[in-house]
């Protein structure tokens, strides 16, 4: 029996704009596990990357509840939801959004600091670093780095606290089809590890890697897809099933 | 494209706008003062019109001099006036004697004022009348605002057992008098009052032109004065035009000075931004180059934005200076004569408008030569939201605490940095030097050996042409009030004069104190020291200057008429030149009413001054009681009124000059941060951290300026001050300045705190709308 990490009840976000109200999430009633590499798929304006970010403590909604690995998110002040984005959570974004005036070692280790001692997370940064193969981009700059190398970077930032969930907003958005795949297979490795991961996509080939996959569409979750863990022999099965699930719901 | 450019960055226009406007104002009121004082001083001092030389002489002079005139042909005409030097009447205004406040005090009998050759100019009061009529005085104005006295006070003169009034119908200012830094005054009667001043050393106020130099005819005149006839005291129109343009000459100075500096300190600032904005832009002027915009019409979009908000603002301030001007210009010039614009001050605007436009117009086509450089490839690598600017590398490594960021930041961002320290350092450099030239003024009592080479003792003891008695002497030295005392006269009646024809003393003050010990009178001297003993002698640099005497050099002087060589201790500044200082015993062959008269005494507790002061009345009631303030008083009072507000005025200017750059450099690095705020929010850092990383930097760059600030006022001002007053005065106040220093600072981070609290707003989920 999986452990519920995320559970929304009711969960609605509603933006203004001008006279009018736009009702982006309608009641959504969410659960998410522990070790899940759980994706949401959807249609575009369907509210995917606005279920991320109510559900990953950025943004808070309109109505309904959220809980995060046992906080209720509406209750938390500010002070608490920097502590629980320090130490709970992680973010990766499509745009990478490293700190311009870092260098790829700080962009890291400035994060992680706090969490443990500085020599520790010094340590833990440079591991990284070259888990990741960025060794000789430890002292360059995000405008120094490839596309790809940035958002390795990322995930290294991602990674350096110990977050207990990741979460991604189209990680590879931004990305060619190679860095990309590079991107994926690390986020399925980590997750073969045992890290969370809550991921939203348009890329088939990201979704294929979700052992759990939600299809969302006009702010409510229409469908659920369950994979099982990832391997790279029954890729293209996995695709197969994917996409027959994808077409169903309209995509 | 320009347009829109000024409407997406309205608020730094704006504030760039007001920096300009503010430069050029200042510097627009200053051109515009310095030539309309020029023109009016010009006006009132070079009028053909006007005396060379006024004498005030023995009754009986004039016609010596009318008579022996004859051998010259170089003077021209010489007008006489009736006048009385008033020494021991008693004249009263509100119950206090005037005698005991302006000194020496002349009563100047007056028929029609246009007809003299001086300039009066009714200010006050009856403004039609010519001359006072009987039972009135006409009073100079600077003299009335120094003692309060107005329009229809009366002037009590004691008559035998009957008081008679004159009225005061008239306040004039007087070319002879336009700052209090000349000593004495004047005030003008009918003839038909003369009667009350007959028991009044009767004086002839001769005033003579002359078509060569005023030097020349002076020395002439010392050769045909006799012992009856010859003159007390004299002045001349050069010497009456630079003392009217002292202070305006120093407050012309310190605007110049502050406005170059805010000029200078603009256009940096302008250049910065500008610098600044083509690096956040890379990628977009790399996409109007790729879409086939040329680098001219690139250039184009950002100098008509800056231009025209340049312009515009340059119109304005510079157009804004000549009401300023005349603000300024009626306080300094309240005493001298009626200050207007004239076409000088109109030209001098345009030239304003036109010099500091085509100054900014080159710095930011300068400034904008760098586009050239820019490929669209190389733009397009940047991306839409990184900048192209170089960045060093982070000073501490492994930093993490909002300070040691702030450290990091500091370096990175170096021109930044530097943009805050020179407009704080330079701010407050101007602020620091107005304060405390405006405290030097106003502590002009606590400063005699440097204003005029007088003893700082607490209070004088004095009993006019009368010596010292053992009696006073002993009661002094037996005083608990009292520590020390010297014993002597600041202004004594010797007659020291030299043969030397580049030595002019003959109307020299004299100053003899038994001892100029440093611990008694504070008297200490930038060259050399105070004399000694009997056969030295200490003289003003101004009196030295065009000679070749130095310390150590023997002096012949003719003292009462008999020669002594005497050797040059030391050499110093007054404001009160020529002067001379003796040691009492120089004198031991003069009659001791002439040189022995005053008594200076430093008390164990200044405290108990008035408590001193009640004692020596009580025991000496004919002696009078006075202080260094009582001298410098009415200088001070008429300075003060003048430099104050002018002071304020430029310090408020460059006070708001530094908020609005500061406020612009901070809403800039808060709009560029924001992305990175948003960031480090989403990892986890807090407002808090955020807020104190800005102030923190603030801070520190704020704290530099400031000591920067403290460093050239050290460096520098002591230099200028001497060079425009003559005189080493000039001290930094450390209380004050401190004072002035931490409020500024405070005031700096207030600003900063408050415009980084919308970080508070900055949404970690606004960067994934990016």
């Amino acid at each position: 029996m999986k452990n519920k990490i995320i559970e929304t009840k009711q969960l609605c976000k509603t933006y203004i704009l001008g006279k009018t109200g736009m009702n982006v999430l309608k009641n959504i009633d969410l659960e998410i596990y522990e070790g899940d590499f759980t994706v949401i798929m959807g249609s575009s304006g369907g509210g995917k990357s606005t279920l991320l970010y109510a559900i990953s403590s950025m943004d808070k909604p309109t109505s309904g509840t959220v809980n995060v690995l046992g906080n209720d998110m509406a209750s938390m002040t500010e002070k608490q939801l920097s502590k629980f984005r320090k130490t709970e959570v992680s973010f990766i974004f499509q745009s990478m959004n490293l700190l311009h005036d870092l260098t790829a070692f700080e962009n890291i280790a400035y994060i992680g600091y706090g969490t443990d001692t500085k020599e520790n997370i010094n340590k833990k940064a440079l591991t990284l670093l070259d888990q990741f193969g960025l060794t000789e981009e430890k002292d360059k700059y995000p405008s120094e780095m490839s596309g790809g190398q940035q958002q390795r970077v990322a995930i290294c930032r991602a990674l350096i606290g110990s977050a207990k969930v990741i979460f991604g907003d189209e990680p590879t958005g931004s990305l060619n089809s190679s860095s990309g795949k590079q991107v994926l297979d690390i986020l399925t490795t980590l997750n073969d590890n045992g890290q969370s991961i809550v991921m939203v996509t348009h890329d088939l080939k990201a979704a294929t890697r979700a052992t759990r996959l939600l299809y969302m569409a006009d702010g409510r979750i229409y469908a659920e897809l369950n994979l099982g863990k990832y391997s790279t022999e029954k890729e293209s099965e996995r695709k197969s099933v994917v996409l027959v699930f994808l077409k169903e719901q309209g995509w | 494209m320009w347009i829109k450019k000024l409407k997406k960055k309205k608020l730094q226009f704006i504030v760039l706008g007001f920096i300009l406007a503010f430069a050029t104002m200042i510097l627009s009121t200053c051109i515009s003062f310095s030539k309309e004082v020029e023109r009016y001083t010009n006006n009132q001092y070079d009028d053909s019109t006007n005396a060379n030389l006024l004498l005030y002489a023995t009754p009986g002079t004039s016609n010596l001099i009318q008579e022996k005139a004859k051998e010259r042909g170089d003077i021209t005409s010489i007008d006489t006036y009736k006048c009385y030097y008033i020494a021991s009447l008693d004249i009263s205004h509100h119950n206090t004697l005037v005698q005991s406040y302006i000194n020496p005090l002349y009563a100047i009998v007056l028929s029609d004022y246009k007809d003299i050759p001086f300039k009066l100019t009714p200010v006050d009061g009856d403004l039609a009348s010519n001359c006072p009529a009987p039972g009135q005085v006409w009073v100079q104005n600077i003299v009335a605002d120094n003692h309060d006295i107005s329009i229809n006070d009366t002037f009590d003169i004691k008559d035998g057992n009957t008081t008679k009034p004159l009225t005061v119908s008239t306040l004039v200012n007087d070319t002879r008098k336009p700052v209090s830094m000349t000593t004495g005054a004047s005030i003008f009667i009918n003839q038909a009052d003369e009667s009350l001043f007959d028991s009044q050393q009767s004086l002839e106020l001769i005033c003579i032109k002359t078509n060569t130099d005023t030097k020349a005819v002076l020395d002439w005149l010392d050769t045909v004065y006799t012992p009856d006839y010859h003159a007390e005291s004299y002045d001349t129109l050069s010497s009456m035009k630079l003392k009217a343009v002292m202070i305006t000459s120093l407050i012309s100075n310190l605007g110049t000075l502050s406005s170059g500096f805010m000029l200078l300190i603009t256009i940096v600032i302008i250049l910065f931004f500008i610098k600044n904005t083509i690096l956040n832009e890379y990628n977009a002027i790399g996409t109007y180059k790729s879409v086939g915009f040329t680098n001219f019409e690139i250039m184009g979009f950002y100098q008509k934005s800056y231009a025209f908000v340049g312009i515009i603002s340059i119109t304005i301030g510079s157009l804004l200076g000549l009401p300023m001007s005349i603000f300024i210009g009626r306080i300094v010039m309240e005493y001298i004569g009626d200050y207007s614009l004239s076409k000088a001050s109109i030209y001098s605007s345009i030239f304003v408008i036109l010099f500091t436009s085509l100054l900014l117009i080159f710095s930011i086509w300068f400034a904008l030569m760098r586009i050239r450089k820019i490929t669209p490839i190389d733009a397009f690598r940047v991306g839409a939201s990184s900048s192209k600017a170089k960045l060093k590398k982070s000073l501490i490594k492994n930093a993490h605490s909002s300070f040691s960021m702030a450290i990091n930041d500091i370096f990175k961002y170096k021109s930044r940095s530097a943009i805050i320290v020179l407009i704080i350092g330079a701010s407050f450099f101007i602020a620091i030097m107005l304060v405390n030239i405006c405290i030097s003024f106003d502590r002009m009592e606590k400063n005699a050996p440097a204003w005029i080479s007088g003893p700082n003792c607490d209070c004088f003891i004095t009993k006019e042409d009368h010596a010292l008695t053992q009696e006073l002497i002993d009661y002094v030295q037996n005083s608990s009030y009292v520590d020390s005392y010297i014993t002597g006269e600041l202004f004594s009646k010797v007659s020291v004069l030299s043969n030397d024809d580049k030595i002019n003393i003959k109307y020299a003050s004299v100053t003899d104190f038994n001892t100029f010990d440093y611990k008694l009178t504070g008297i200490t001297y930038s060259h050399g020291r105070p004399p000694q003993n009997k056969d030295e002698v200490a003289i003003d640099s101004r009196t030295l200057k065009n000679t070749n005497y130095d310390i150590g050099d023997y002096i012949t002087l003719v003292i009462n008429g008999k020669e002594t060589s005497l050797m040059i201790s030391g050499i110093y500044d007054t404001m009160m030149p020529p002067s001379l200082s003796f040691v009492t015993s120089t004198f031991s062959d003069v009659p001791p009413e002439l040189y022995y008269t005053k008594i200076g005494v430093n008390l164990k507790n200044p405290k108990d001054l008035d408590a001193f002061r009640a004692d020596i009345k009580e025991h000496f009631p004919d002696y009078k009681f006075e202080t260094m303030l009582d001298f410098v008083d009415d200088i001070k009072v008429s300075i003060m009124s003048i430099m104050i507000p002018v002071t304020v005025i430029i310090i408020v200017i460059f006070f708001a000059f530094t908020l609005l750059n500061m406020i612009n450099i901070i809403v800039m690095n808060n709009n560029e941060q924001q992305r990175n705020f948003g960031i480090m929010k989403a990892y986890g850092f807090t407002n808090g951290y955020i807020i104190r990383r800005n102030v923190f930097r603030l801070s520190l760059l704020s704290g530099l300026g400031l000591i920067i600030a403290a460093a050239l006022n050290q460096a520098f001002t002591h230099s200028l001050y001497y060079a425009v007053m003559g005189v080493n005065a000039y001290k930094t106040e450390v209380i004050e300045t401190s004072i002035l220093l931490l409020s500024g600072f405070g005031v700096i981070i207030a600003i900063t705190i408050l415009l980084s609290l919308p970080i508070k707003k900055i949404s970690p989920k606004k960067l994934m709308e990016e």
